[in-house]
């Protein structure tokens, strides 16, 4: 067995002292002592219980159904008798006859140690190998390997959910609905207390940010703690669903698998001036609860429905987020092509399946039942996409009032830019190029250069050629020449008129023969495929001869199916608990962890299907369970029983995503904007940033003006190749490629850039003259105005004794920054470092 | 998976104290309650050393994607006769291989020449004159050899000395064994140019180990470390008062809580704190010399100005008792156009690298600077599968690759290890990346077998599926 990571064989632990791999022309060979098998030590050897093991694990992957090295094939009883082209792999009671065991113990003579890979067998396993020839090497009939599609068919996700009967519990009195059944149920069984419901401030905080990223406002709050009727939690959680911002809020989950980006990628990452229509179409779907099984189908196939519309179409966007190498030159290479279309295969298997389909590009898949030939009959879904633009509406007028000034400013100041070379040409570069042709040291020129240069009659041609390559090194050239082309700004983009298209996707018309590559290679096509599902699921039903993606959409739809609904269900566990039922979220195939409440896995997906797919209804039961709303107080008790809390004995604490942490400043400070959709916002960037020359290459997008500086974290330009850095430092997701699981870092960059982005400290303000001029107030209760506004609950003595003396510390201390600060000032400034301070807390970022 | 318990164990022992000596002002410990005060002070420091470091700081050079040993480091005539036949039938008899079975999968031996640099006369290739010309520093491994054979498993493996995510990178556990002698800048740096390692954090996070040693990524874009300096208005006495307010609230609610993470944050703020007046400095290279930077080629356009740059960088962290620098390039993947990318990639690192070597030993910083040129893996010396030509690459290949260590107590000059006649398979000296590991840890004066981390009841270590020291690279 291979070691686990982190208790790791003692064989494995001997070390790599002992690790030997094959020799080719030269073999020198560590030689281990060859194991002796012990003194009475005959124990029965069972096949299937000892020995399948260890042929499985260390020698299938060569001498296995992909491939049979030196013609021996060891997974069936047949091909493993009849040994490889050398010999006899098994001779039944003459284990010294036996190659196999030769070979698994280096006595070969010509030094040939297996399995090749990793570390050599271990003593017991060579014994078990001996014992069990010195025995008659007995192998039952029905002991043969199943073959790769068959493989793991017993693994828990790849069987139909079926909806499990409720578990029995003693405390029925904790139980909200079905899913706390199945929680106290397990806990009952650890004896472990769950924790108690946590306080309702923390409560309705916590529901605002898991439902539309925004915190509650002092209002909200008064209104929740006031309202004693027992459905008050739920009509907000009701009020929350059905808030445009919950769609702002889940559409970003999506986004991140979708790999969504407003660039193209790669050098040129040009700016894709229509990729957040689909962004749109998100949200949309989202606040309008579009079914699950409507949402996957459209997105992946929405031009060939039927009656295909205009916002299906912009559906299948999610297949238009792939890079984009040079567009629009000189056309897309067939290299490129098939990078695509595979990347498209892949984050389908992903997103959709929870299955990493990608490990079967080259080789049959390690570990999941999906051989070389199913992953390309998938990719051949994608082998026929062809990426079309279709007409969008307008957009509204103030876009291109915008524009045309951009475009006033720009011109003008390349204008500018060119005054200034021509002078810069007529004035002074003579006299540069003259000192340079004096003083030029020829051998530290190119050869085309230093053979002129010192010449005494040049051509013209000559000349200009100098005066070329001088233009080319001088920096001051350089600097002047750039910024003709920059139109005198920081900026190498010349404004973009505003677009109005959506990215989708068709079917080619003429459908091509996709084939398998060989070792993932396009260049070295296999065998021919037609477009299939994999083969280890339940099949697909064609509509006609072969499958098409919209045969292949509705196959991932289909309620049979068993993977769909639970890779759903999960996401959305883990966005309200911040880990989900199966922790790791990219894949449930057989790699994947056991998750830690299967029947509620599966009663939750058979209630997703039940319920028309609908998300919300979901969610909605998620988080009026008790389960949801315990207190997530840390519990040392339980660190060295359950430290991960899988049993879900407390709701989990954790800071919020790159996008929330701005929405949230945003929002307590009141300078949000809270408009939906559109055009994607490019906040300024900082100078640090702009400014500096090795960056000349990069596209900055002019800084938004106006209300669209304020807007959500969601709107945030995404530049493939420079990411905002204030998301990009609170670990934003990567775009170039789907990402199931966000990183959750805390380091000192997140520190500087809460107390010191200009954003930020912009909120600091703002919020410091709302404290400020807060009306009809004393210092107390403008500090717990503060608290309220920024974490949702009222100071306690500590806290409000602390920030007091903050303020009037602060005051002092403003006071003294210069002469004679009129108090007011030092008053405001006081404020704002107060506000500053609470924008800073650990809490403020976090889901508590 | 291990995070939070571990974090919590370290906290057990930390919070008490850190809350009360990390204390700002006076003002302030008067608003905490005497528990926290009367807390013993911290006995929380590094384990080691285990022995007398010859390194003091590792600059971890990764060119991730997989250098090709056969272009760069490893010469070999008998491969360049074969080139553009299938290796002959005797290569085969009697013989197991991982995946070569194609006959289209031709012989090819380095476009490229080598040359022999330095007075020990080591052979490298002649893409590389500006790391020659430190031949004789340089420690030249050619018979290392790894595991698992696509990148992400291979990176975090060469990262962590074990192929799955989740494990403490070996810059975490040398952080966590040694501790840093900077106070104010992060004793576990990374620095990236183009888009970095596939498998990310994973090859610099700290697994089960306190996150306190995982690497800081600065920027590879613009200026290293954005938003050092205080907003306009906010006095750095304002900015401690601040500080000294927020980390009382924070304490307080960790009090409350016990979430160890809150700790965690602390801990950012006050480094955070302590940057703002070391960063600028460090991040500041308008003091160095034209020549330095010439020699860097900082100014250099794209990827080769921004490696510059990190190079630089990194002889500056270490100059400042930075513990252990990650220096990541991503580009050596050449499946195809091996020529033409090759050449380009070793333009980009070539030069930077040489200076980086040449600076650290002018400054008498190399001899304490262990210098690691790594990779995943290296690259067959079969084509993949085509002619050999301007168009050929090299697949994925791991039985034989070559590193090297220069400075830092690894004896220069010398080439340790072989592969066979056509670079197949290390077969003399063989240096497992577990040995290396064991050897690097060495080097900065820890035991491998003795730099323990307790996870569930077990005592984990970086080596911990094997790994002995290489004893000919010491000094």
């Amino acid at each position: 067995m291979p070691s686990h990571p982190l208790f790791p064989s003692k064989r494995s632990l001997l070390g790599a002292g002992l690790l030997v791999l094959l020799g080719v022309l030269s073999v020198r060979s560590e030689q281990e002592q060859s194991p002796q098998p012990k003194n009475g030590d005959t124990a029965a050897v069972d096949f299937v219980r000892d020995v399948k093991p260890i042929l499985a694990t260390r020698c299938y992957s060569c001498h296995g159904e992909d491939e049979q090295e030196g013609g021996l094939r060891l997974d069936r009883k047949a091909d493993a008798f009849r040994g490889g082209e050398i010999g006899k792999a098994i001779v039944a009671k003459q284990p010294e006859k036996s190659l196999l065991l030769r070979y698994v113990t280096g006595d070969d003579p010509d030094g040939t140690i297996m399995p090749p890979e990793g570390t050599p067998l271990s003593k017991k396993q060579v014994a078990t190998l001996r014992r069990w020839i010195e025995q008659g090497a007995a192998w039952p009939a029905n002991a043969d390997a199943v073959p790769i599609e068959k493989r793991a068919a017993d693994h828990w996700a790849f069987q139909p959910p079926h909806r499990p009967a409720l578990p029995a519990v003693k405390n029925l009195n904790w139980v909200r609905n079905p899913i706390d059944r199945f929680v106290l149920a397990k806990l009952e069984d650890a004896n472990i207390k769950p924790s108690p419901q946590a306080n309702r401030t923390t409560l309705l905080r916590r529901l605002h940010l898991d439902l539309t990223g925004l915190p509650p406002t002092p209002t909200e709050i008064d209104r929740f703690l006031n309202d004693q009727h027992p459905d008050a939690y739920k009509s907000v959680v009701d009020k929350l669903l059905a808030s445009p911002h919950f769609g702002e809020r889940w559409s970003r989950y999506w986004l991140d698998l979708a790999r969504y980006a407003d660039t193209d990628g790669y050098e040129d990452d040009k700016y894709r001036p229509d990729a957040w229509r689909f962004r749109d179409w998100v949200i949309h779907a989202y606040n309008n609860d579009l079914p699950y099984d409507r949402f996957t189908v459209e997105q992946l196939a929405g031009d060939l429905l039927p009656k295909a519309t205009y916002d299906s179409k912009v559906a299948t966007g999610f297949h238009r987020m792939t890079l984009t190498n040079g567009a629009g030159g000189g056309g897309i290479t067939e290299e490129f092509r098939v990078k695509t279309a595979k990347d498209r295969a892949a984050t389908t298997g992903t997103v959709w399946l929870g299955l990493s389909l990608r490990c079967a590009e080259c080789h049959s898949h390690k570990y999941d039942p999906i051989p070389i030939r199913d992953y390309y009959r998938f990719y051949a879904f994608f082998d026929n996409a062809e990426e079309t633009n279709v007409p969008a509406p307008p957009l509204p007028t103030r876009y291109h009032v915008t524009y045309q000034k951009a475009k006033q400013t720009f011109e003008s100041g390349q204008k500018r830019a060119k005054a200034k070379l021509a002078a810069f040409e007529r004035n002074v570069f003579p006299h540069r190029f003259e000192r340079w042709w004096q003083t030029a040291n020829p051998a530290k020129l190119p050869k085309r250069i230093a053979s002129i240069i010192r010449k005494p009659d040049l051509t013209k041609a000559q000349f200009t050629r100098l005066q070329d390559y001088f233009r080319s090194t001088d920096p001051e050239s350089i600097r002047l020449n750039s910024a003709v082309l920059d139109g005198g700004e920081i900026t190498n983009n010349a404004p973009l008129a505003p677009s109005s298209q959506s990215l989708t996707i068709t079917s080619r018309f003429k459908p091509r023969q996709s084939y398998i590559h060989k070792r993932g290679n396009f260049e070295s096509p296999g065998q021919h495929v037609t477009p299939g599902t994999p083969g280890f699921l339940p099949p697909s039903k064609p509509r006609g001869r072969f499958a098409d993606r919209l045969d292949m959409a509705r196959w991932i739809v289909d309620p049979a199916h068993p993977l769909t609904a639970r890779v759903a269900v999960n996401r959305f566990w883990k966005h309200l608990f911040g880990s989900g039922l199966v922790s790791t979220s990219d894949g449930i195939g057989t790699r994947g962890e056991k998750p830690s409440h299967p029947e509620l896995l599966n009663w939750l997906a058979v209630e997703f299907v039940e319920q028309g797919w609908s998300r919300k209804a979901i969610i909605r039961l998620i988080v009026t369970s008790t389960t949801y709303q315990q207190s997530s107080r840390y519990r040392e008790e339980l660190v060295d029983i359950d430290a991960n809390n899988r049993l879900l004995s407390r709701q989990n604490r954790y800071r919020v995503e790159s996008e929330v942490v701005r929405d949230l400043a945003l929002a307590a400070s009141g300078l949000l904007e809270p408009a939906i959709g559109g055009p994607s916002i490019q906040p300024p960037l900082p100078t640090a940033l702009t400014s500096i020359r090795a960056l000349k290459n990069e596209r900055f997008m002019e800084a938004s003006s106006g209300r669209d500086r304020y807007r959500r974290g969601l709107y945030v330009n995404v530049q493939r190749t420079l990411r905002y850095p204030m998301l990009k430092t609170f670990d934003g997701a990567d775009p170039n490629v789907v990402c199931t699981q966000r990183e959750r870092s805390n380091t000192p960059l997140q520190a500087l850039t809460l107390l010191n982005d200009p954003v930020f400290f912009e909120c600091a303000q703002a919020l410091g003259r709302r404290l400020a001029t807060a009306s009809n107030m004393n210092n107390a209760a403008r500090i717990r105005l503060a608290f309220r506004l920024c974490v949702g609950r009222n100071p306690d003595d500590f806290e409000l004794r602390a920030v007091s003396d903050l303020l009037a510390e602060q005051k002092r201390l403003a006071g003294e920054a210069a002469d004679n600060v009129p108090a007011r000032t030092a008053e405001t400034a006081a404020w704002i470092g107060v506000a500053r301070v609470l924008l800073n807390l650990d809490e403020f970022i976090t889901r508590e | 998976m291990h995070a939070d318990n571990e974090q919590l164990l370290e906290s057990r022992r930390g919070f008490l104290t850190s809350s009360a000596s990390g204390l700002g002002t006076a003002a302030l410990a008067s608003l905490l309650n005497d528990e926290t005060s009367a807390a013993p002070q911290s006995s929380n420091g590094p384990i080691g050393p285990h022995h007398p470091p010859k390194a003091k700081a590792c600059i971890f050079i990764f060119l991730a994607g997989g250098t090709s040993h056969i272009e760069l480091f490893d010469p070999k005539p008998k491969l360049d006769e074969l080139t553009g036949q299938p290796l002959p039938k005797s290569f085969f008899e009697g013989k197991r291989f991982s995946f070569i079975k194609q006959p289209d999968a031709l012989s090819m031996g380095s476009p490229f020449g080598y040359q022999r640099y330095g007075e020990c006369g080591t052979e490298m290739s002649q893409l590389l004159p500006h790391i020659g010309k430190r031949a004789d520093d340089i420690a030249l491994i050619r018979s290392l050899h790894t595991d698992a054979f696509d990148h992400a498993p291979a990176e975090i493996l060469f990262s962590t000395g074990v192929d799955q995510p989740g494990r403490p990178s070996a810059g975490a556990w040398t952080h966590y064994g040694l501790g840093s002698v900077s106070k104010n800048l992060p004793g576990y740096v990374v620095l990236m140019t183009g888009r970095g390692p596939v498998s990310r954090s994973s090859t610099w996070g700290s697994g089960f180990l306190p996150t306190r040693h995982a690497g800081v990524l600065f920027r590879g874009q613009g200026e290293p470390v954005l938003n050092l300096a205080n907003p306009n208005g906010i006095s750095e006495r304002m900015q401690r008062s601040q500080l000294d307010t927020l980390k009382a609230l924070n304490d307080r609610r960790y009090q409350y809580l016990r979430d160890p993470q809150i700790r965690s944050r602390i801990d950012a703020y006050e480094l955070a704190y302590r940057m703002q007046s070391a960063a600028p400095e460090l991040i500041d290279v308008s003091q160095e010399t034209k020549a330095t930077h010439d020699a860097y080629g900082t100014e250099r356009l794209g990827e080769a100005g921004s490696f510059g740059r990190n190079c630089l960088l990194a002889r500056r962290l270490v100059e400042r008792g930075v513990r252990y620098v990650s220096l990541f390039h991503r580009r050596w993947d050449h499946h195809s156009k091996l020529t033409s990318r090759l050449e380009q990639n070793c333009q980009t690192v070539d030069q930077p690298i040489g200076a980086l070597l040449g600076d650290l030993k002018r400054r008498g910083l190399l001899d304490s600077t262990a210098v690691v040129w790594g990779t995943e893996f290296g690259r067959t010396p079969v084509t993949q599968n085509q002619k050999p030509g301007p168009l050929a690459g090299r697949d994925h290949h791991r039985f034989g690759f070559s590193l090297w260590i220069a400075g830092g107590g690894a004896k220069g000059g010398q080439v340790i290890g072989k592969t066979d006649d056509i670079g197949w398979h290390a077969v003399e000296d063989r240096v497992h990346v577990h040995d290396f590991h064991a050897t690097l840890l060495h080097l900065m004066g820890l035991d491998h077998k003795r730099l323990t981390y307790p996870v569930a009841g077990l005592d984990v270590r970086l080596t911990v599926q094997g790994g002995r020291v290489v004893e000919k690279v010491l000094a």
